[in-house]
């Protein structure tokens, strides 16, 4: 609930406006007070997808890239049907889906530019290296901010302040993700440029950033039509394991490709399934940051993943052990700069003036799909009544327990490799990831109940 | 909404038609470097 000194200011500043844009305001005035509910799901996420890649470490196989995406994202789509599938039985959100179809295909269109970003960034690594190519595709959230200005109003009738600590908060997130990037590339290909290949592996890179970019309009649209980001990430799942299935199918190797031939895969899925497992709570997280805080906001927080990715590297993998005094300044200066722009970004709270922008953006959907405003408002801002559908069905039970069993055969043939481990790190940063899965879920809960 | 009414608003919604371009774009991007 917002409080009452909240709602007296809101009021105050909407006395000066039309009354059509006071409308507006006094409508998105609700959805302000879900910016600590965003800011929770934004660094939330960003501690379960820099953990995504920690279990992928343990794989060391000699699949080729695209095989060991494809493997991850059949693990993502598995682990879809786990724990998300408790939150909201499946009849909540295959009903959530049907009520707006016009959106299936828009969600399945953003885990195809999902795949195709993850597939280009290994041309782009293959042919300028990773010094060069990583922080190219981390403009990412930038391309993200742009669409989330032009296309949806983000910021639009905020104070110069908070323009400012949005742009500049990203703008540091990014350069710091860079910085903690570097950090962890060493001499064994992560420069190597090969001559007459630098444009391609550019242009890759840069291909890279403007799809996962890109892949936030939908994520956003989706949420000012009231969607649940249950209901969307299980489309996006489809989207991502098709196209990686087509692309297994298309560039390396066709049926033949040794994904689908190798004993030795059988015994290292568990532990991409485990990536992707984490991976799709952590992009849950980001959904929610994405509904309440928008694209702006709620992907540079996300993207603060590169902090714990350099954590459970170092830490955990030891990856830092032989590391010269420059590489140790990287992780300190990046680290610092990170936390400055995620703070930056997360005190930036929107005014009365740039949720009415918001408000506009719902009318503008509402009006061209002929949804009705108030439900539509209502799952926006995660107040919507909880109807019958809500309750789990048996075969959700069903459901879960085959995803379940998948993991567990899976896990019961998977092979622990002989690296060094840190097992006492490995306990510290599990915690701190359970801690963060279960105040971020009972904050969704009790503000929203996942809506 | 008809069907044809729903597949006329998607394709020409900007929200759409720059992720499906961009996607294309980011397909034959990837096809041209393989």
């Amino acid at each position: 609930m917002i409080a009452h000194r909240e709602i007296l200011q809101i009021y105050r500043e909407t006395s000066e406006m039309s009354e059509t844009t006071a409308t507006g305001v006094r409508a998105a005035a609700h959805i302000g007070s879900r910016h600590g509910l965003g800011v929770v799901c934004g660094l939330a996420a960003g501690v379960w997808l820099g953990a995504a890649e920690a279990p992928t470490k343990l794989v060391n196989s000699g699949l080729s890239p695209f095989a060991i995406s494809l493997c991850m994202v059949a693990g993502v789509f598995t682990a879809r049907w786990t724990v998300p599938t408790m939150l909201k039985g499946s009849r909540y959100v295959f009903a959530d889906l049907a009520a707006k179809k016009h959106l299936l295909i828009t969600a399945i269109l953003a885990g195809m530019l999902w795949a195709v970003a993850n597939t280009l960034t290994v041309f782009a690594i293959r042919d300028v290296g990773l010094t060069i190519a990583f922080p190219l595709w981390n403009t990412n959230s930038l391309v993200g901010l742009m669409w989330g200005r032009l296309l949806f109003g983000e910021l639009k009738g905020a104070s110069a302040k908070n323009i400012a600590k949005v742009v500049l908060g990203a703008l540091a997130i990014v350069a710091a993700a860079v910085m903690l990037g570097f950090s962890t590339f060493h001499g064994n290909g992560s420069g190597t440029v090969h001559a007459g290949r630098a444009v391609s592996g550019i242009l890759a890179a840069l291909g890279a950033s403007l799809l996962w970019g890109t892949m936030y309009i939908p994520y956003r649209k989706a949420y000012i039509s009231g969607m649940n980001p249950l209901s969307f990430v299980t489309a996006f799942t489809i989207g991502e394991l098709g196209t990686m299935v087509a692309l297994v199918l298309a560039l390396d190797g066709g049926t033949k490709a040794a994904v689908f031939h190798s004993p030795e895969a059988k015994h290292m899925l568990f532990w991409l399934f485990l990536g992707g497992f984490v991976w799709v709570i952590g992009d849950l997280f980001q959904q929610f940051a994405t509904k309440y805080l928008g694209i702006g906001r709620g992907i540079p927080l996300s993207n603060t993943n590169q902090i714990w990715g350099v954590a459970w590297g170092a830490l955990v993998f030891g990856e830092l052990a032989h590391a010269d005094l420059a590489h140790k300044l990287l992780v300190v200066s990046g680290s610092v700069v990170m936390i400055l722009g995620a703070l930056a970004v997360s005190t930036a709270v929107a005014t009365a003036r740039e949720h009415s922008s918001t408000n506009d953006s719902l009318v503008r959907e509402c009006t061209r799909y002929n949804l009705d405003y108030h439900s539509v408002f209502q799952a926006y801002a995660g107040t919507g009544t909880r109807g019958e559908e809500e309750k789990r069905g048996w075969w959700d039970y069903v459901i879960v327990a085959v995803a379940a069993g998948a993991f567990l055969y899976l896990g019961v043939n998977a092979r622990v490799p002989s690296l060094a481990i840190d097992f006492r790190w490995l306990c510290v940063l599990s915690g701190v990831l359970f801690v963060t899965a279960a105040m971020g879920g009972w904050a969704l809960w009790k503000a929203t109940r996942f809506s | 909404m008809t069907l044809f009414e729903t597949t006329r608003t998607i394709l020409t919604d900007s929200h759409f038609v720059i992720p499906l371009l961009v996607f294309c774009a980011g397909l034959a991007l990837l096809i041209a470097l393989h």
